[in-house]
């Protein structure tokens, strides 16, 4: 990056690791995107690793390439950044399989990366519109769990949205 | 790089299993809300609740849910830009009288009243992208019987016709009789009946003039920055009437948060002619444009000052903007009023043949100083010579966009069309079409807007 070359500053290095050992070194301007982070970082300031018990190795990878793609374009002061991310994240989030999708869900709530929890839960409800409430129990392998009667009772009450 | 201690924050019980079952695990009901707020409408959040016991104790009866789904709706409209196009949706409820066997005329049209509307029909038709009011209506030939979409309110068919007084957002006021009347919402068909309202003696002299009106407000003072206030709104009905002595008003004011009917009387230099020009309520102040036969100026009523308040601060005239065309240009069927994002404005369309253009002007009003700024001047070319164009109402959420009519000498059919000002009337798109009208002055446009969640009507607390 041309950017990281003109500042003068050196770039901090953290160091994180996964649940399953797995080590990630990133610069803490990238690490620093996700909340939780940020915070032990400016609270107990000079610590460089830092543990993630709760997040496996294969997602925490997931999250940060986020993190670094968000961060890198974030430098670039581009008027086309805006549409660069949004790209990237259309790309990011299509493919990904429920299993993946709620671990990196799970992941970016744990670590409080809220930009990335707002891309996730937008997936998400990208999957339930446009479904049948069937349909979106067969989805999510959802069983009802109402008596009998109390859907349909909830159904005639709000008849209007179910024309 | 420095060995350091490990420093593990002490993990939660985190211990679930891989999933399959997606939503069963995701733990945390603040995810799972999350997730519902990013639904696109509140028909499908509403649908979802049927999912499971979880879900649905999630979304009812949450003014929180309803809250955060409305905040996050509009952070992302404003991300948009405001340029953006996209706007709720909206219905158009246009009620006119049409020229029947028993052969009304063109005079008497322009002065209907309530008497008339009886041996003429009542008619309300639908855009094509309103069919959220009710699918069934698939923008299908309008029907004479209103639609339909008001038989909620069970009235006995064929004795009573629902005669609509006033819009807004997506709530109506709703006329039965002179002493009943109703709010309504008819998407969620929710409605409240007032109490009877106060008349006077003189209520059946034939020519006491009558109007009412309706404005909603929300309880908080967040109203700024939502101008679609539909989560506690408080609203007040206003009946005005007056008899032969014109200058003597009375008023009947209902509010939803006393459940009550306040009446007094003050003097007002004008009378409030005409009934075919709907009210427009914006800003908790109920306007109403007055005149005979053309715009004279605008009156506007505070519900919210007290009886004791001086009639200027109870009522007042606004004058007409400087530019606002008068003479003929200034009649009826070439001006409407309406709220747009919650400012009131005015608008004009007329024929200015020196200029072999059409001129279109519109207005925003200043609510603190009452006074005008002009924010479209333009002039239009006309492809066809036999084209002629008036308007008929404003967007309510898309500045930019209103409703005009198409007539051609040939044909009598009106054309409803949406023109995005600044465009080329070629450019516009046609919406639907009304059937032959009598006179065109007696056309009345109700516009509702539909929000994000629909309007819920406060319950009226009991009179103490």
């Amino acid at each position: 990056m041309s950017s990281s070359s003109t500042t003068t500053t050196t770039t901090r290095l953290l160091m994180l690791k996964a649940s399953d050992g797995v080590t990630f070194e990133v610069e803490e301007a990238v690490a620093t995107k996700l909340g939780a982070i940020n915070n032990m970082v400016e609270e107990e300031g000079s610590e460089d690793l830092i543990c993630l018990p709760n997040v496996n190795g294969k997602f925490l990878g997931m999250v940060l390439e986020w993190c670094k793609k968000h961060a890198n374009n974030n430098t670039n002061s581009d008027k086309g950044n805006d549409e660069v991310n949004k790209w990237w994240d259309k790309e990011f989030v299509m493919d990904l399989d429920q299993n993946t999708l709620y671990h990196l869900l799970m992941a970016a709530d744990y670590l409080s990366g809220t930009e990335l929890v707002d891309l996730l839960t937008e997936k998400v409800a990208s999957m339930i519109r446009g479904k049948k409430v069937e349909e979106i129990r067969e989805t999510f392998k959802i069983k009802s769990d109402f008596l009998p009667g109390q859907e349909e009772e909830i159904r005639k009450k709000n008849s209007w949205a179910f024309e | 790089m420095k060995k350091r201690m490990k420093r593990c924050k002490a993990g939660e019980a985190w211990s679930k299993t891989i999933a399959s079952k997606f939503m069963e695990i995701v733990a945390d009901d603040g995810l799972l809300f999350e997730i519902l707020i990013r639904l696109p409408d509140s028909r499908s959040i509403i649908q979802c609740a049927t999912v499971c016991k979880r879900w649905y104790s999630l979304v009812s009866r949450s003014e929180y849910f309803i809250r955060s789904f409305n905040h996050h709706h509009r952070r992302k409209r404003l991300l948009i830009g405001p340029n953006s196009r996209y706007s709720f949706p909206f219905t158009l409820l246009t009620r006119g009288a049409y020229r029947t066997e028993s052969g009304l005329t063109r005079a008497n049209l322009n002065f209907l009243r309530r008497e008339t509307y009886n041996c003429s029909s009542i008619n309300d038709f639908f855009p094509e992208k309103s069919k959220l009011l009710h699918q069934a209506h698939n923008g299908g030939p309008p029907s004479s019987s209103g639609g339909g979409y008001l038989d909620f309110l069970g009235w006995p068919p064929g004795q009573y016709f629902p005669l609509i007084r006033s819009s807004f957002d997506d709530l109506l006021l709703v006329e039965k009789t002179r002493k009943d009347f109703y709010v309504c919402n008819p998407l969620t068909r929710q409605w409240d009946k007032l109490p009877e309202a106060p008349t006077y003696p003189e209520a059946e002299a034939i020519d006491i003039v009558y109007r009412s009106g309706f404005v909603c407000e929300t309880d908080s003072n967040r109203c700024n920055e939502s101008y679609y206030c539909n989560c506690s709104i408080k609203y007040s009905v206003v009946v005005l009437g007056t008899d032969h002595c014109e200058s003597v008003y009375h008023a009947a004011v209902f509010s939803s948060e006393t459940g009550q009917w306040t009446e007094s009387t003050f003097q007002f230099p004008v009378r409030l002619n005409v009934v075919h020009w709907t009210p427009v309520g914006c800003n908790g102040i109920v306007y109403w444009p007055y005149g005979s036969n053309s715009f004279r100026g605008i009156v506007a009523f505070d519900p919210s000052s007290s009886t004791t308040d001086d009639s200027e601060r109870r009522c007042r005239m606004i004058n007409l903007p400087r530019e606002f065309g008068r003479g003929w240009r200034a009649m009826s069927h070439r001006a409407r009023l309406g709220a747009v994002r919650g400012r009131l404005r005015l608008l004009q369309l007329f024929w200015h043949a020196r200029v072999n253009s059409f001129v279109l002007r519109a207005w925003d009003l200043d609510p603190t100083t009452s006074s005008w700024l002009l924010v479209h001047d333009l002039r239009l070319r006309r492809s066809k010579p036999n084209e002629f164009w008036l308007p008929l109402a404003l967007h309510p959420d898309d500045e930019g966009l209103i409703f005009i009519t198409r007539t051609k000498s040939d044909d009598q059919d009106l054309d409803v069309c949406q023109y995005r000002i600044g465009q080329d009337l070629d450019t516009c798109e046609l919406l639907y079409q009304l059937p032959h009208f009598g006179c065109l002055p007696s056309l009345c446009v109700f516009t509702l807007v539909h929000p994000w969640w629909p309007t819920a009507i406060p319950p009226q607390l009991p009179p103490i």
